[in-house]
């Protein structure tokens, strides 16, 4: 089991880095504000659940940079520097490698994720809120899903190129793809189907499948099917049925095809 | 028993042929020195059998083990100083070695291990501020982590001052008495001279020439070196040297000629400059070194 000799170091590095730690701390802090804001300016009833629909696109917004700033340094950053042949040198394959520096540095960041729901749940319960334990749990669950996934993709950008340059290049590219092209391309495309007079069909369902099968869609599907209500949203692309696939996809993906690449690549 | 074996081991990048068919045996117990010219494709090998890159032809198999399909049970057993490595960003020296202690997975004190190598009192500053001389300490403690049954030292004397580099002699013959099969690439031939037992020259890619010192010095037809002192060096003078039969190179150093060759041809030697018109002030012998060994086998070539 050296992957946990690996995720261990790379543990212990993340919280020694200033910037991971500014990261971590901002993580905390945001998912606190918004469940100390949530109570004051939400609906009643304050529940943990209803908190989960709240600050999903919070976590939206903020888990992506985090995770691909947790991840792109994995790999990339010790090929460059050379560091890379002595962590080779040791007994570890190259894909307990990668697995071991994403499971290092994406505990870290599901650590944090843990700590900061913890302090959330406790300020919205507290004084009139109420605790869904099971939502609650399958919220602060998916967070971490969410969180490992981008994690995931800024370790497959590292261990798909050579230098840390380019590995933050194309977590960066990855980003801003995943987070905001995706989602403009897909709602341009609904607006213009729309405007075609398009309102059912194979076209239609094509371009709406589309808009689910980035990382956070899926992550917010899942967030209202199973952490806020378990009333079917509608079609069964706006649901878990697509939703929890498409973010084990997005999980284990990329970070599938950078270990392939990564174990038979000449690292000379 | 056989520790090391390569096969008929080719590695080409794009056009550029590394290492062209080589076949090389280390057996358990011995110190092998690989030498060669810069480009010859020592590196390569080493990575090679450290899987860092797959060969486009051969095999290569340490304790039976092929390093590309089972790298992780050769690298169990093996211990590696690598060429061109840098240290971990932010671990401090006791803290590589206690994680070299924990990826093998064996029960050693790190102090022990960093003193042994002589960095124990720079054990809690970051790996990353060491001298050079001192990050090649630090990862020989890391090879040397679990008494592996073969040590990979690619270049370990580099950076390393006199007495340092004399200490890391000691470190390898404590290994090898205790059992340990190094394998050991350097350019600085007077450390392959006095560690190794048997040589490896390579150039090209191709190994050229596998054999005890003794045995390469008898490969050159005796392995006697003669250095004539002559009043003044010339053109014609090291021409006249160099057509006799028996003589394997002949070359100007410092005022004198130094010549490889038999014993035979010594006299020889002598009477070809006295025929020639040279006044040879002074002569002695010498046996051949290392270095003279590998200018005649590669051609001319240094390390």
């Amino acid at each position: 089991m050296t992957w946990r000799v690996i995720a261990r170091r790379d543990w212990r590095l993340l919280l020694d880095a200033r910037l991971p730690k500014i990261a971590l701390v901002g993580l905390i802090a945001v998912v606190s504000i918004a469940a100390y804001v949530y109570p004051v300016i939400g609906t009643e009833p304050i529940t943990t659940s209803r908190f989960g629909a709240f600050v999903s696109g919070w976590l939206e917004g903020v888990l992506p940079a985090i995770g691909v700033l947790f991840g792109y340094g994995a790999i990339a950053r010790e090929h460059e520097s050379g560091a890379l042949r002595l962590a080779l040198s040791m007994p570890h394959g190259r894909s307990t490698l990668v697995l071991g520096r994403f499971v290092g540095r994406a505990g870290v960041l599901a650590a944090a994720i843990v700590v900061g729901m913890v302090i959330a749940g406790a300020l919205v319960v507290y004084p009139l809120g109420t605790l869904h334990p099971l939502r609650f749990l399958a919220l602060v669950l998916l967070t971490v899903a969410h969180g490992a996934t981008w994690v995931g993709i800024g370790v497959a950008a590292s261990a798909l190129v050579t230098t840390n340059r380019q590995a933050l290049v194309l977590a960066v590219v990855a980003l801003f793809v995943l987070v905001i092209v995706w989602d403009a391309v897909t709602a341009g495309a609904e607006a213009g189907i729309v405007a075609a007079g398009i309102t059912d069909g194979p076209i239609r369902t094509v371009v709406q499948v589309g808009a689910q099968l980035d990382p956070g869609s899926a992550f917010e599907t899942l967030v209202t099917a199973l952490a806020v209500s378990d009333q079917s949203a509608g079609a069964w692309y706006d649901g878990p049925a697509l939703a929890l696939p498409v973010l084990i996809g997005w999980l284990f993906g990329p970070l599938s095809v950078a270990i392939l690449r990564f174990k038979w690549r000449d690292l000379a | 028993m056989t520790v090391l074996s390569a096969t008929n081991l080719s590695k080409r990048y794009s056009d550029v042929l590394a290492l062209d068919r080589v076949d090389l045996d280390v057996e358990a117990g011995e110190t092998f020195g690989f030498l060669g010219p810069n480009g010859a494709g020592k590196s390569t090998f080493i990575d090679i059998l450290l899987g860092f890159v797959a060969p486009s032809d051969g095999t290569m198999s340490v304790f039976g083990h092929d390093c590309q399909d089972d790298g992780v049970a050769v690298r169990e057993r093996v211990g590696v100083l690598p060429e061109g490595y840098a240290p971990f960003d932010g671990l401090s020296g006791r803290q590589h070695v206690e994680y070299a202690i924990q990826s093998k997975d064996v029960d050693e004190n790190p102090v022990d291990v960093l003193s042994r190598v002589g960095l124990r009192d720079d054990a809690a500053r970051p790996a990353t501020d060491y001298s050079k001389g001192m990050r090649q300490r630090l990862a020989l403690a890391m090879a040397l982590v679990g008494e592996p049954d073969l040590l990979v030292l690619d270049e370990p004397t580099t950076g390393l001052d006199p007495n340092g580099a004399a200490e890391m002699r000691t470190i390898l013959r404590e290994e090898t008495d205790r059992g340990a099969t190094i394998f050991f690439s350097s350019h600085v031939l007077e450390q392959v001279e006095a560690v190794c037992d048997r040589v490896g020259i390579l150039q090209n890619g191709r190994l050229i020439a596998t054999d005890t010192i003794s045995g390469l010095r008898d490969a050159i037809g005796g392995g006697t070196k003669l250095v004539i002192t002559p009043a003044a060096v010339d053109d014609d003078a090291l021409d006249a040297v160099r057509r006799i039969d028996g003589v394997e190179t002949a070359v100007e150093r410092d005022g004198a000629i130094e010549a490889t060759c038999t014993n035979d041809a010594k006299m020889d030697a002598l009477v070809e400059l006295h025929d020639a018109g040279v006044e040879v002030v002074n002569f002695r012998t010498e046996e051949a070194s290392l270095e003279d060994m590998f200018v005649e086998f590669t051609g001319g070539a240094r390390v």
